[in-house]
């Protein structure tokens, strides 16, 4: 178990190694002039050349990445010439709302996907079961910001329930919405096809012959088990579900890392979209790990060699 | 004797099963999903009004109209008279309806060709690496997991950054180049599965050449999961172009796109949401079509998996 750990933590750090290559050489490897791309449309020669000399664009690319990797072990993810501020700064201060807003859209889509595919398992083939399976597919097919701009008109301009936008608790509650009502498609299938292969197993026939009700057997005996691979799952969908927040938190006027993103591609700031990418890859590697160590304490069944 | 012998013949699965060739097979199982040839029939109707565009649409998309907007400078409501903006017109004056028509054509351009590159890629990295095996698969699995890592939209809004001059093309190309790991990973299972089969190691042991077993009898065979997901992809392609777009990190102007209507309309949704609303709805009468097909596909290519 130890040992399964320590070798999870050295591939969470070797992809972090490579998402840092990967992020350091699209932003900096591939523009002629990084120099002026970090310092600004606006910027002076004077200024570029600074950033050009702070950058170590005269050296190699190589050697220029390990100073960055350096830079980065000491806090220093680039500074933000237009809004001349650390890029640290400003994602440590956007980040929060985000993860907050995360925690809000994976439990919408829990609280929306576990019923519906426990419905659809539970009443396969028939109306219901249709009737979920293609609401979830419109569900999937619409765009997570779209469905925001939606629930906007409907609950906060014409029934002025939420607030129109803002950070605050109840502000929180559209945003979670809009990604449950897009994003719970596939727990919901992923849950319907599990209950499916399990409602067949031996426990569960046993669990029905000593004559227990239909819904107690799938209640306690069946979605029991079938909940591991949505826990899987979880882990998996972390990084998309951070992407559709991204758009989400336009819409509301959420202050995370999406409007930072948002901003920092109308002003052309190349260092703060740099930044966040590199954080949100970071958070995804991170988020993964701390799934798959709390997944080895969980589940018994699982051995590590 | 004869009865129990002849007994199978009359199961009609059986006969069908016996008489028609694998297409004919895959088709009628297609056909009878209904879903799936509505989903069809959506797309169908996209791809049409994508290429008749020019012919369809009443005025240039582009085209800001004097006319278009009202006397303090706002968007028109929908007019219904000869040549008039059936769907009103945008804060610029431009007509609703003929930027909508104009927009399908950068959604089914984005989400086809994108998706044509990242099954390229995805699937030459997949069976290189499910065939190989050893270091290099650990390798290449190893680097698709960290493509994996990357929220897409950042990863493709940072590529896309840094491209001077972009054009549609470029879009789909960054989208197509960064999107390639989850083919890569079904065309990687799937290898695994048929390289363990006797005709792979018959093709090998009468001398056939590496690229040869790879093409002619691996490839075909991983066909199925890798378009099943490649239709999937269009859809999402489709939305992620039209989220790009909304960000201004998409196709550059003027070229209509509906994800820059919503950007246009989410600015007045509030007074008219006319102008969020459609685009909204093409989005997800293409996107529900591709992922119709795509489920449909799925169904019909995995014949066992429908008895289950």
């Amino acid at each position: 178990m130890l040992q399964y750990i320590a070798r999870r933590l050295l591939w969470a750090l070797l992809a972090v190694l490579g998402i840092s290559a990967i992020t350091y050489v699209i932003a900096f490897g591939i523009p002629s002039n990084p120099a002026k791309m970090i310092a600004g449309q606006h910027a002076t020669a004077a200024t570029v050349h600074a950033v050009y000399m702070q950058m170590h664009l005269y050296l190699p690319l190589w050697e220029r990445f390990l100073l960055f990797l350096w830079g980065m072990l000491h806090g220093n993810f680039g500074y933000s010439y237009v809004y001349h501020r650390p890029v640290l700064d400003m994602v440590a201060a956007a980040a929060p709302a985000t993860m907050m807003l995360a925690l809000a859209a994976i439990t919408a889509e829990l609280l929306i996907g576990i019923p519906v595919g426990i419905v659809s398992a539970a009443r396969k083939g028939r109306l219901a079961d249709s009737v979920l399976t293609i609401l979830t597919l419109v569900g999937i097919s619409m765009p997570t910001y779209w469905v925001g701009m939606m629930l906007l008109l409907g609950f906060s301009f014409k029934l002025g329930w939420f607030p129109m936008n803002g950070y605050s608790a109840l502000g929180v509650v559209l945003p979670a919405l809009s990604v449950g009502i897009t994003g719970s498609a596939y727990y919901a299938r992923i849950l319907r096809s599990t209950m499916l292969e399990v409602m067949h197993l031996d426990y569960v026939r046993t669990a029905r012959a000593k004559g227990l009700g239909e819904w107690r057997v799938l209640l306690h005996h069946t979605v029991r088990n079938a909940l591991i691979p949505v826990v899987t799952m979880l882990g998996l969908d972390f990084s998309s579900l951070l992407g559709g927040l991204i758009v989400s938190e336009v819409i509301f006027g959420w202050p995370g890392l999406g409007l930072l993103a948002n901003q920092a591609i109308g002003s052309l700031d190349e260092a703060v979209i740099e930044g966040v990418t590199l954080y949100a890859a970071i958070a995804v590697v991170i988020v993964n790990l701390a799934v798959d160590v709390v997944y080895a304490f969980l589940d018994p069944r699982i051995t590590y060699s | 004797m004869s009865e129990l012998l002849s007994a199978p013949a009359h199961d009609p699965e059986r006969v069908v099963a016996e008489t028609e060739k694998p297409w004919q097979g895959f088709m009628r199982r297609f056909a009878q999903r209904r879903l799936a040839v509505f989903g069809l029939v959506l797309v169908v109707l996209m791809v049409s009004l994508a290429i008749f565009a020019p012919y369809l649409a009443p005025h240039n998309p582009t085209t800001e109209f004097p006319n278009g907007l009202s006397a303090v400078g706002a968007p028109l409501p929908p007019q219904w008279s000869f040549k008039g903006f059936f769907l009103g017109t945008d804060n610029l004056g431009r007509d609703e309806l003929s930027q909508l028509l104009y927009g399908a054509r950068i959604s089914m351009q984005v989400g086809v060709m994108g998706t044509l590159i990242t099954l390229i890629i995805g699937t030459i990295v997949g069976i290189v690496a499910g065939y190989a095996g050893g270091w290099l698969d650990n390798v290449l699995m190893r680097f698709t997991d960290i493509m994996l890592a990357f929220p897409f939209i950042l990863f493709v809004i940072l590529l896309d950054s840094v491209i001077p001059n972009p054009s549609v093309a470029t879009v789909y190309s960054v989208i197509g180049v960064l999107g390639w790991a989850g083919v890569a990973r079904i065309a990687r299972s799937a290898t695994l599965s048929i390289a363990k089969n006797e005709y792979v190691t018959a093709a090998r042991s009468i001398g056939g050449g590496l690229p040869r077993i790879l093409l002619r009898h691996v490839l075909p065979n991983a066909f199925s999961p890798i378009l099943v997901y490649g239709t999937l992809q269009i859809a999402n392609y489709i939305l992620l172009e039209s989220a790009l777009s909304f960000l201004g990190a998409g196709v550059p102007d003027p070229i209509p796109s509906w994800g820059k209507m919503l950007n246009v309309g989410f600015k007045f949704f509030l007074v008219d949401p006319t102008l969020v609303v459609w685009p909204g709805i093409m989005l997800v009468i293409a996107t529900l079509g591709f992922n119709l097909v795509g489920d449909g596909l799925n169904d019909a290519l995995n014949p066992r998996a429908i008895r289950r």
